[in-house]
């Protein structure tokens, strides 16, 4: 076989089919049609979809050869950059894989604090998820919601750590940066208008009869398909399978925390936009039990905290600031490899991490959420008409620079 | 209709008229959170990360901030010490003075404003702990060279651009959830 | 011991590394690559996170990862299904800047590597044999066996001339 010729024919869409076959190719994208640049090419039977062919890497970034030619710490900020709506977690699973090979053990204070910036942006990436759904199904006022909603979110990571989106907020041992004061009481009054508007939300979307009509039974994914498309997070929940990271292998400080796993199981559209409120409510939940519980101590492993200069130790101890031993730029861990999963907003993270004693990682894997949510186009939307595409493609929360890295 | 008991589904009636009495209630009271930029303008935290400086005279030249930053934002240009303590820059081919002492010489850092993400890594990595925050964010170049600013421009910290506009705080509020209230 | 299948301590090399969370299973021989993937298939290890490869230069290997969804026992670990190819002694091919090497693909025992495996491939020069639908996912079509993943890859920095054209 000639693997040259197959790659150049661009199959499906737009060749000219044998006579007799009745359908036609219909390309949905690559300018944009949701919410990034992908193509989904399509064969339609009248308004049937029959075939699916999912083209993507319209936004591939190379991030894993980047990564693999620069020094461990300037890989932080290139894996937030492949998500931008879940920059913690991906921060969080680079860390926790290069911790394992260092052989660093955050002090439970930073495990806090990780869990609380990660759990404060898994809020702003389902709202994000409800917004660009909420767009797809013509509905602006969920999505301007949704947004707006966000923003409450995104100011308590600013005061956090300083900045919006792209926060770096996590490094080898802990922490970069104290809660600061007042941060307690902001966020317990952001957490409780976002329970309020629950009941908003569930009037003018969740349950409003013209997002049912449009979901309730569209791109229904039964249990055991799930498992075998190997999709995740709360697409994965959705469909029946009580499978969540934060419990299968917990890291950060969510062996100490007692929270649920929402579960659905009917695996429709309809399910993957409930489960999405169900997991804020529970975000909400964790963070008001770390906010109560978090621990004393330092933010940063003791193993790091000795290597800074006499001038860095009066910071830490004036500002609350980590500053950075010079070790983190001369890091040249020895030959091993490591994993880390961690659940992210849309699923579960995988990194994968190989090193050689060089200064540069040898292999770093990365397993973006939507990567693996893919199949659900390919497999899942053939059989439904062309109008259900949109309820299927923005209920799984697909997120193509994520995907594409 | 099986599926709709159990499934909790709401249903025409029930589900339309609870849809419009929100609408309705959100159109008599809008809950708007945008911020009339730049008529009003946000008092950004200290920690707020935005442009920042070096502070020359505690600067030692290490170039530890040149290999941590991550896009590669940060240029060494080559500066001697003049005897006050502060830096000056190379004269090429200047004439030493008979009997003078040859010039210190040093490096110092030079932030390209085009790459930096704002990452504050050279920050944190300084062991001397020179660099000045500022929290001013929202600057605007004419063109693509402004962007690479001379040491002398770089050392200069930019001014907030909407100094003059009303400075307002965000504050979470229970109907809006987030309302911009006057600065203290 | 997690893994207590008797084909599979018999035909493959297991190391189970509690602490970093992979069992890593390494298969010698290429031929029993696949009955090892349906025994952990058959154990309960439903689904595969990623498929990657490692290049070594003189040595090449792909590496599966499979975990568990609806074992509960399994959930936590990470099965590390490894091969090593030889590389030293492929025949360069004109078509390619290096040769491709041969495993059979997995797609059959976890479908859900099937999009790992077309990235592999078009990164690598992995030739998944037996793959539904082997094409490129992420990358241009001219970039199409030029590997850019494998460590000899070059380009220039500052611009998009490659190397070796
Ligand atoms: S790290 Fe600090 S002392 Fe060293 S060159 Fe940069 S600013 Fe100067
Ligand atoms: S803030 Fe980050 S990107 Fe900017 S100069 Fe410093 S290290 Fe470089």
């Amino acid at each position: 076989m000639n693997l040259n010729e197959k790659v150049y024919d661009i199959s499906e869409a737009g060749s000219i089919e044998p006579e007799g076959d009745r359908t036609i190719a219909l390309q949905i994208g690559p300018s944009h049609p949701g919410s990034g640049h992908m193509r989904i090419k399509t064969r339609m039977d009248g308004d049937i979809i029959t075939k699916v062919d999912a083209d993507i890497g319209f936004v591939h970034r190379t991030s894993e050869w980047l990564s693999e030619r620069r020094q461990f710490i300037k890989a932080i900020p290139i894996v937030e950059r492949i998500m931008l709506p879940d920059t913690v977690h991906a921060n969080l699973a680079y860390v926790l894989a290069l911790e394992k090979i260092l052989n660093i053990e955050p002090p439970p204070r930073a495990q806090y604090l990780r869990s609380l910036a990660a759990e404060i942006n898994r809020i702003t990436s389902h709202l994000y998820g409800i917004g660009i759904f909420g767009i797809f199904l013509g509905s602006s006022t969920v999505y301007m919601w949704a947004f707006g909603d966000r923003e409450p979110f995104i100011d308590l990571m600013e005061m956090l750590t300083g900045a919006r989106i792209t926060n770096s907020y996590i490094v080898p041992g802990g922490v970069r940066w104290e809660m600061p004061k007042g941060f307690k009481e902001k966020a317990e009054s952001t957490l409780q208008y976002m329970e309020n508007r629950f009941n908003d939300y569930n009037d003018i979307w969740a349950k409003n009869p013209v997002v049912e009509a449009r979901t309730v039974n569209v791109g229904v994914v039964d249990r055991n398909r799930a498992i075998s498309l190997g999709v995740v997070g709360p697409n994965l929940r959705a469909s029946g399978v009580d499978y969540d990271t934060r419990k299968a292998s917990p890291y950060a400080a969510y062996k100490d925390i007692d929270f649920e796993v929402p579960k659905m199981n009917h695996g429709d559209s309809y399910d993957r936009l409930l489960i999405r409120i169900e997991e804020i409510k529970q975000s909400i939940r964790i963070i008001r039990q770390i906010l109560k519980d978090m621990p004393e101590g330092k933010i940063i492993a003791d193993s790091i905290y000795s290597q800074l200069n006499p001038v860095m130790k009066k910071v830490f101890e004036q500002e609350q600031r980590v500053m950075f031993p010079a070790f983190f730029n001369q890091m040249r861990p020895a030959a091993a490899e490591s994993i880390a999963r961690v659940e992210a907003g849309r699923g579960e993270i995988f990194f994968y991490l190989k090193t050689n004693g060089d200064k540069y990682p040898y292999r770093f894997r990365w397993v973006t959420p939507s990567f693996r949510n893919l199949a659900y186009f390919s497999d899942v939307a053939v059989g439904y008409r062309l109008a259900d595409l949109p309820a299927i493609y923005g209920s799984i929360d697909y997120f193509p620079p994520e995907a594409d890295r | 209709m099986k599926d709709k008991e159990k499934r909790k589904l709401r249903g025409d009636v029930e589900g339309n008229a609870r849809a419009l009495a929100t609408g309705f209630k959100y159109l008599v009271e809008p809950n708007r959170m945008t911020l009339d930029y730049p008529v009003e303008s946000m008092k950004l935290a200290p920690n707020y990360r935005g442009f920042f400086t070096v502070d020359d005279k505690k600067c030692i030249g290490c170039s530890m901030c040149e290999m941590v930053c991550p896009p590669e934002a940060i240029t060494m240009i080559p500066r001697v010490v003049s005897p006050t303590g502060e830096t000056l820059p190379v004269q090429e081919g200047a004439s030493q003075e008979a009997g003078a002492k040859p010039a210190k010489k040093t490096k110092r850092p030079v932030v390209n404003w085009g790459r930096c993400i704002y990452c504050y890594f050279c920050f944190d990595i300084c062991p001397v702990d020179a660099f000045v925050r500022s929290n001013v964010h929202d600057l605007a170049y004419y063109n693509d060279a402004d962007y690479r600013p001379s040491y002398e421009g770089y050392l200069k910290l930019p001014e907030d651009p909407v100094k003059k506009s009303k400075k307002v705080v965000p504050r979470p509020d229970m109907k809006r959830g987030i309302k911009y209230e006057p600065a203290p | 011991m997690i893994i207590n299948n008797e084909d599979i301590i018999k035909t493959a090399k297991i190391n189970e590394d509690e602490k970093k969370g992979i069992i890593d299973v390494f298969v010698t021989d290429v031929n029993s690559l696949k009955n090892v993937a349906l025994s952990l298939s058959k154990m309960g290890f439903d689904h595969c996170l990623s498929v990657t490869c490692v290049d070594y230069r003189s040595r090449m290997s792909v590496i599966w990862h499979v975990s568990s969804y609806s074992n509960d026992e399994y959930k936590g670990h990470v099965v590390q299904l490894r091969i090593d190819v030889d590389t030293s002694k492929l025949v360069p091919d004109p078509k390619y800047r290096a040769p491709m090497i041969e495993v059979p693909s997995l797609v059959e025992v976890w479908k859900s590597a099937e999009f790992h495996e077309r990235e592999t491939h078009e990164m690598f020069g992995v030739n998944f044999q037996g793959h539904p639908d082997l094409r490129q996912i992420l990358l241009p079509e001219d970039f199409y066996g030029k590997w850019p993943m494998r460590k000899d890859f070059t380009f220039n920095k500052s611009g998009i001339k490659y190397e070796f054209e």
